[in-house]
């Protein structure tokens, strides 16, 4: 062997090494999700969600009178029966809500 | 002057109360179907009426938001109710309940019609709690055991939620909170 063909050897099993040392410490990135919260009997169902950033919340009305999820950060449409609105979880933090209209209404969306 | 207006005031919603509570008691020998779908309309419809009124005269924003949100809320219970009698065939009645509740409603909408700015928005407020109240108790005392049709029993145990919601949003406003959490 040559001292040539010898350093592309060990340059091959380096970068070997170097991919598979990455691709152990990589985490597997977990695909997006969509929860559902049911607006229903006047309560946010369920009433603690906990998602992760890219994840996206449908709230659903199936009351017969119209609600608005509000919180510091988003606010929902007025939602009337069988309607409903999307969120997609774009920062992290603990955002508690109501309803805008129904305000002893509250629940919690948590962002990891 | 001034206190002598809100103690006959006061004094008008505390006879409120005690008609509407006596009417309850009179009511627990059990009102037929019929009766308690016209005692929801009626009750629902006095305070769509309330309502209206507040909206007219009020200047106060949680005030409006209240009403605005009793007049929404009381309007689709009321299609709801028209909807649910129709497909149970059930038409409906008066009853000493439903009448009692409407005279009393009455006098009420007089004294709102009678009353300006603060003055008016503590009445109407305070008649909010008392008169959610009286409904809420009635519906969980007389009219949910009282019902015989399965669905209307059902839909008096899905509406109670929204009496009791409102009957919190009203000692908000009438705390002076008037929001769960400050925006």
């Amino acid at each position: 062997m040559t001292v040539r063909n010898g350093f592309s050897v060990l340059m091959l099993v380096l970068s070997t090494l170097l991919f598979s040392a990455n691709t152990a410490s990589a985490k597997p990135k977990a695909s997006p999700k969509t929860y559902t919260v049911s607006i229903k009997g006047f309560e946010f169902v369920p009433e603690k969600l906990e998602v992760n950033i890219g994840d996206t919340v449908i709230w659903k009305n199936e009351d017969i009178v119209p609600h608005l999820v509000d919180a510091f950060d988003f606010r929902s449409k007025s939602m009337d029966q069988s309607e409903s609105w999307t969120y997609q979880a774009k920062q992290k933090g603990d955002f508690p809500y109501i309803c805008k209209f129904h305000p002893t209404m509250k629940a919690e969306l948590i962002v990891h | 002057m001034m206190k002598q207006k809100l103690f006959v005031f006061s004094c008008a919603v505390a006879l409120g109360v005690v008609a509407l509570t006596n009417n309850v008691a009179y009511a627990a020998e059990g009102p037929s179907d019929p009766q308690i779908v016209g005692i929801v309309l009626a009750a629902d419809q006095i305070d769509i009426d309330y309502g209206k009124i507040a909206l007219a005269k009020s200047k106060d924003k949680k005030v409006r938001e209240f009403a605005e949100r009793m007049v929404t809320d009381h309007s689709a219970v009321q299609k709801s109710v028209i909807g649910l009698a129709e497909k149970l065939g059930v038409k409906a009645e008066d009853s000493s309940t439903s009448t009692a509740l409407k005279s009393g409603a009455v006098d009420i909408t007089a004294k709102l019609n009678n009353l300006k700015g603060k003055e008016f928005n503590k009445f109407y407020i305070d008649n909010e709690v008392s008169y959610h109240k009286t409904v809420t108790d009635a519906v969980d005392a007389v009219l949910i055991p009282s019902a015989q049709n399965a669905e209307l029993k059902a839909a008096l145990q899905g509406a109670q939620p929204l009496f009791l919601k409102h009957l919190e949003h009203a000692r908000l406003v009438q705390s002076g909170s008037g929001e769960a959490m400050s925006h």
